[in-house]
């Protein structure tokens, strides 16, 4: 059983290279995106949950991932991490070796997929911590000490040959004065952090999502809004989305999609799941994610870059933990749609009324019941369908955006 | 040789050849396996125009030297960078100034052979060492004089031979310090008969010639490597080499339990040294190269400390010291023409010329007209608008009549003409050049300005010049006619 298991790994990690046919003189960046992918496809298939069946499929993955491109110190650093949890010891210590040897920004930043920020107590095992008694008392944060946020709103893009989004922008920039309202999210100023179009590359969303998991603290609330167009890897694609579609994404080399400078520069749907399961250690967390744009699904070239929401399987690698909250615009296999009438994406436009008609004070789950029946209702009216999803970690995952707290700390990125 | 004697000798050889059966065959084997690696160099130096003017002098009594390294620079230029081709009138121009050629007479000298014969008597040997050198001084510049790049390059060759042709120095002494064993020939071969003098000259020329080559032209080439054998991790790893899988190559000898002896131990290292050597070659990330080139060449190190006997360790070490070396050149080269970039952006700029609507800017903000008219006397570079449109537009904006007067009368002015007058140099290139006489003394005649240098050592230097006392006491006369002429006197 393995064994078929490995062959189809291997067959995938072959397509996948192969997508990058090249011939020799071609460059190794073409190389090292067909890597990359390969280590996303591995990191989906780890998570503090996954069985020996994932780390080995992993591991393949990541093997063929150096082979690949050698020099690809994250890949090594994952393996490290995959060789350990298998009990490899000397072949950890020898990948661990060489992602010092290539430099490792995933080895820098400490980075572990497999232990997430904040145990579960609900009997997930988190890495090589021990299980919780299945009797544990549940993780209860205290009051609010601090709010966080990041909102993303990209329409624009430096390839031209991506679709632009009409609403994009308005709706991260409408979303952030939401939370810094004294009447609704009483977001500290300083707090909310805004990446709009140019801002909002790949380097910048990850430095600030690194700025909010280095300050949260587990009282603390932090609130992550991406709104960009979502992309799947077109082959071995579990049908959601696999990467965020940043403002530096380049996806086309002149009119041809180029699949792998998607893979090299884009942002994995993963890292972000992985920042949230496992680096956040705010014990209220939410994502709102608004990654499947019609927009997206016009023209021709679209064809190539097919535009979706996240995979079920995603929206739960993201709320492994305690008081984790994900929505999702629409669901996997619908588009999210924009209103030239509202000047706003559906979702987003009424998830700012439900957060404004409940002065901030609606817990999260009322307020994604009101959006996902005034989205479904509104844009059935216009002959189309669009069902907002939510993942919560536990079913009393709940808070609201206006939770008590200080109403200002001057904290310094 | 007496009866115990034989047994002895008996008794080693089967001994050996117990051993030979019991210990799996290490090394390169009778049937080598052969790699091939993609070497690829960047230029030290990146050429303007793919036009060039190639020149080849030499001080040397080879007369025929120039012309056979030129014919084979020619070659491989083009072969690495097919789209040069070669102009008289080029904007590019490489010359190459061969400054050595040595081959001295081989030098014969006997040495006691290793061992002990069975009588008991040292045995002697003739060992012929053969040496031979090329230097060649390389300058690239432009048609405009810019110095593109300049370097030394050398080629030696020093090697023994014993008395029955082979190597007797396995190429420690030197051999041809070309770096890379290339499939196109050059480099060090299999072959270990000493090189005749027209095979030694080939093989300097060839490697000096790919020397100055890889400064100009991106070179990428296929070298032949030899991989160790041994059955378990080195011949696996092997057989990921030969399909080009180098990152599973080098972990399977990296990951393999090292052998218990240094000299079979140094096959696994000599393994990873061409791993990383082969790594070095695909990459692209100049930090990541030289990273896998320092791994390379501390490997090949380790291997020959292991095994110094091993003939084929030598030039690998050799290849990567040449390619570390070549990319500190070109990070070099990089610094020096940052340095340039840097000097010239900071050089001060040009001065800006005065335009109409700095006048009208100052006139407004209350300057008044006789310090503008200063600034405009003043002004190295003028650039006024005085159409009809442009006057109407600085009467509107309050610049007054006396101001505009000031501007047109600037506006007149030509800078002044820099005259530079004609020289002792000129006068004796015009001879050099053939000019007849006539036309050298009617030039000097209507020259607007002459700066003739008519001391003693000015005439003495015209003299030696092939200069004529015709055109020597022409250019007195001239000298004579102005003032304005910048003349040394005469002596």
């Amino acid at each position: 059983m393995i064994v078929l298991r490995k062959t189809g790994i291997l067959l995938v990690a072959m397509f996948t290279t192969m997508l990058g046919a090249h011939p020799r003189a071609a460059c190794q960046e073409v190389k090292c995106g067909a890597g990359q992918d390969l280590v996303v496809q591995a990191l989906e298939r780890i998570t503090p949950q996954s069985g020996n069946d994932g780390f080995i499929d992993a591991l393949e993955l990541l093997k063929h991932a150096v082979s690949v491109c050698p020099e690809l110190g994250d890949a090594w650093y994952y393996r490290s991490l995959v060789e350990k949890r298998l009990g490899h010891d000397s072949l950890a210590k020898y990948a661990l070796d060489k992602a010092h040897f290539n430099g490792s920004e995933a080895l820098d930043q400490g980075l572990n997929p497999l232990v997430l920020a904040t145990p579960s107590s609900r009997g997930i095992s988190a890495g090589e911590a021990p299980a919780p008694e299945a009797n544990a008392p549940q993780v209860r944060p205290g009051p609010v000490e601090q709010k966080w946020a990041l909102v993303v709103g990209i329409g624009q893009f430096t390839d031209s040959e991506i679709p632009r989004l009409n609403y994009t922008t308005a709706d991260a920039t409408a979303f952030a004065a939401a939370l810094r309202d004294q009447a609704i999210g009483q977001f500290p100023a300083d707090n909310v952090h805004v990446l709009t179009d140019e801002q909002a590359t790949t380097k910048n969303i990850k430095e600030q999502l690194n700025w909010i998991a280095r300050h949260a603290g587990p009282n603390d609330l932090v609130v992550i809004y991406v709104a960009t167009h979502g992309t799947p890897r077109t082959v071995d694609s579990a049908g959601g989305a696999n990467y965020l579609v940043t403002y530096d994404t380049e996806a086309y080399k002149g009119a041809n999609f180029d699949e792998d400078a998607l893979y090299a520069t884009a942002y994995p749907m993963v890292e972000l799941a992985n920042a949230v399961a496992t680096r956040m250690k705010a014990l209220r967390t939410v994502v709102f994610l608004d990654t499947c744009y019609s927009g997206g699904a016009a023209g021709s070239s679209t064809d190539k870059l097919a535009n979706t929401a996240p995979s079920a399987s995603m929206l739960t690698h993201m709320s492994l933990g305690t008081g984790r909250i994900v929505m999702a615009a629409s669901q996997n296999n619908e588009e999210s749609l924009e209103s030239n009438q509202l000047h706003h994406g559906y979702f987003t436009y009424y998830l700012l009324q439900a957060l404004k008609s409940g002065k901030g004070l609606t817990p999260l789950s009322l307020v994604y019941a009101s959006v996902a029946q005034q989205v479904s209702q509104s844009v059935s009216a216009q002959g189309a369908h669009q069902h907002p999803v939510m993942n919560r970690s536990s079913a009393d995952a709940d808070f609201s955006l206006r939770s008590p707290g200080p109403s200002a700390f001057n904290v310094q990125p | 040789m007496n009866r115990v004697a034989r047994i002895l000798v008996l008794a080693c050889l089967g001994a050996g050849a117990l051993a030979a059966i019991q210990c799996p065959a290490q090394g390169f084997g009778a049937s080598k396996i052969k790699v091939a690696l993609q070497r690829k160099l960047p230029a030290l130096v990146h050429l303007p125009s793919n036009t060039i003017k190639l020149t080849v002098a030499t001080a040397d009594e080879d007369s025929t030297l120039p012309y056979d390294f030129q014919a084979l620079l020619e070659t491989e230029l083009l072969k690495d960078d097919p789209d040069l081709h070669e102009e008289d009138n080029a904007p590019v121009l490489i010359a190459c100034q061969i400054t050595e050629y040595s081959h001295p007479d081989p030098i014969v000298t006997k040495r006691v052979a290793p061992g002990v014969s069975l009588s008991g008597v040292s045995a002697t040997s003739d060992i012929t060492r053969i040496t031979g050198q090329l230097n060649v001084s390389l300058q690239v510049k432009t048609s405009s004089g810019a110095i593109l790049i300049s370097d030394n390059v050398s080629a030696k060759y020093d090697e023994e031979f014993d008395s029955s042709g082979n190597s007797a120095s396995h190429g420690v002494l030197g051999s041809v310090t070309g770096t890379f064993g290339r499939i196109k020939g050059g480099g060090k071969s299999e072959d270990t008969n000493p090189p005749t003098p027209s095979e030694l000259r080939s093989r300097l020329i060839l490697d000096a010639v790919q020397q100055i080559a890889e400064h100009l032209v991106d070179s990428d080439e296929k070298i032949e490597v030899l991989l160790a054998q041994k059955s378990g991790p080195l011949d696996e790893g092997d057989k990921s080499a030969q399909t080009g899988l180098w990152q599973r190559a080098l972990e399977t000898y990296e990951t393999a339990t090292p052998f218990p002896k240094p000299e079979e131990d140094a096959y696994r290292l000599y393994n990873i040294g061409v791993a990383y050597e082969a790594l070095a070659y695909t990459a692209t990330d100049e930090k990541m190269i030289m990273k896998y080139l320092d791994q390379a060449a501390i490997n090949y190190g380790k291997a020959i400390d292991a095994k110094p006997s091993e003939k084929y360790f030598v030039d690998p070490q050799r290849r990567i010291e040449t390619a570390v070396a070549h990319y500190k050149e070109l990070e070099q080269e990089r610094a020096r023409a940052k340095a340039e970039q840097d000097e010239a952006n900071n050089a001060p700029p040009a001065p800006r010329a005065l335009t109409n609507t700095q006048i009208i800017a100052m006139v407004k903000s209350g300057v008044d007209d006789a310090t503008i008219i200063q600034a405009i006397h003043g002004a190295a570079l003028v650039d006024f608008d005085l159409s009809a449109r442009g006057l109407h537009d600085l009467s509107v904006n309050g610049v007054s009549a006396k101001v505009q007067t000031a501007m047109k009368t600037q506006a007149a002015k030509k800078p002044a003409a820099v005259h530079k007058g004609l020289s002792n140099m000129q006068i004796i290139a015009m001879v050099k050049s053939g000019m007849d006489e006539d036309t050298i003394v009617k030039t000097i005649a209507a020259a607007a300005a002459v700066d003739f240098d008519l001391t003693a050592a000015g005439q003495q230097q015209l003299t030696s010049g092939g200069v004529s006392a015709r055109i020597v006491t022409a250019m007195k006369d001239r000298a004579a006619k102005k003032s304005s002429t910048t003349v040394k006197p005469p002596a």
